[in-house]
């Protein structure tokens, strides 16, 4: 793994995101088991890791994440912290909420605009460079991501025992 | 090229067939889905270091060997290891056989990249056995201790007995 040629903003904003977003997961009372916690942030690693093979390689290479199309401590700080850690918070509120039906929809379509704003943001410092990719197909990615993180979620709550539900 | 990934496809969907019944006897649910992602995982951030960054074993860049090879990282090496801790808890096998497959499955992982190779899928760089050897070790470490930590836990929170 590599460390970038140079420190600079796009840097910073991983450093900002994943401690920001380590400090929200503090913060949030706790809700959720351990073992429940477990299962989203390994879901969210393995999507991020697995997400950014079939898109940002080879063969099709849409996009590169910083300075360089190599894979560095930075990328690694992103499938660790930012993608599980955002999912725990949409997690976090879906079931605080009890948010069902309809407004599930709006409620995946709220967050996956809360993270294409984010993108956006990373876009501007080149934490990201499109090749053969657009904003807008990351939003469909996004929305698809938040809800196979509602379905995990709900499929892991069959096995909570009682005193966690 | 098209072919190879068809027999993969193939040889994927009925080693899951074969793998996924025997699963949950000895894991809970929750382990063999977490363990998987996990591992999966793991492999994806291997081929970024091994492939990408360092080019120690090259592949020809088409689609249909890169689906082939996402396909064997996505199913046959992840639940081929979730089978082997699922054994790690069956009484059926004595400690000596316990230790035997875990030897099949380095061998297994080694021969595959070797087979690969074989075939001309792959051209090494640079890799050898012994780094194939360090690559599973790390790996096979990695995901036992995560299962270890996770069936920890789920003792201690009551989701098993």
């Amino acid at each position: 793994m590599s460390f970038p040629e140079h420190f600079d903003m796009n840097e910073w904003f991983i450093v900002g995101t994943s401690l920001l977003m380590i400090v929200i997961f503090f913060l949030l009372p706790r809700r959720f088991s351990v073992t429940q916690i477990f299962v989203i942030l390994v879901f969210n690693f393995f999507a991020g890791t697995t997400g950014d093979t079939f898109f940002g390689g080879p063969p099709y290479n849409f996009y590169d994440i910083m300075d360089r199309p190599s894979f560095g401590y930075f990328d690694l700080s992103t499938y660790v912290f930012d993608f599980p850690l955002s999912a725990y918070v949409v997690i976090y509120f879906f079931d605080k909420w009890h948010i069902r039906g309809l407004p599930l929809f709006g409620y995946l379509l709220g967050w996956a605009i809360v993270t294409l704003i984010m993108e956006r943001v990373a876009d501007l410092v080149n934490v990201f460079t499109y090749i053969h990719w657009n904003i807008y197909e990351s939003f469909v990615v996004y929305f698809i991501s938040y809800a196979l993180n509602i379905l995990v979620f709900i499929w892991t709550k069959r096995y909570v025992p009682q005193k966690y539900v | 090229m098209v072919i190879y990934l068809i027999l993969t496809i193939l040889f994927n969907l009925l080693f899951l067939t074969l793998v996924s019944s025997k699963l949950y006897k000895n894991l809970h649910p929750l382990e063999v889905f977490t363990c998987w992602l996990f591992i999966s995982g793991v492999l994806q951030v291997f081929k970024f270091i091994i492939f990408l960054n360092h080019k120690w074993i090259q592949c020809d860049p088409g689609a249909a060997l890169f689906w082939a090879f996402q396909i064997d990282r996505l199913v046959f090496i992840p639940f081929l290891t979730v089978w082997l801790f699922d054994q790690y808890f069956s009484k059926t096998w004595l400690p000596a056989g316990k230790v035997l497959l875990t030897l099949g499955w380095f061998l297994i992982l080694v021969g595959f990249q070797y087979f690969n190779q074989l075939l001309g899928f792959f051209r090494f760089s640079g890799w050898n056995a012994v780094h194939s050897l360090t690559e599973w070790l790390i790996l096979y470490l990695l995901a036992s201790g995560l299962l270890f930590a996770l069936r920890t836990v789920l003792k201690r929170e009551a989701f098993m007995t």
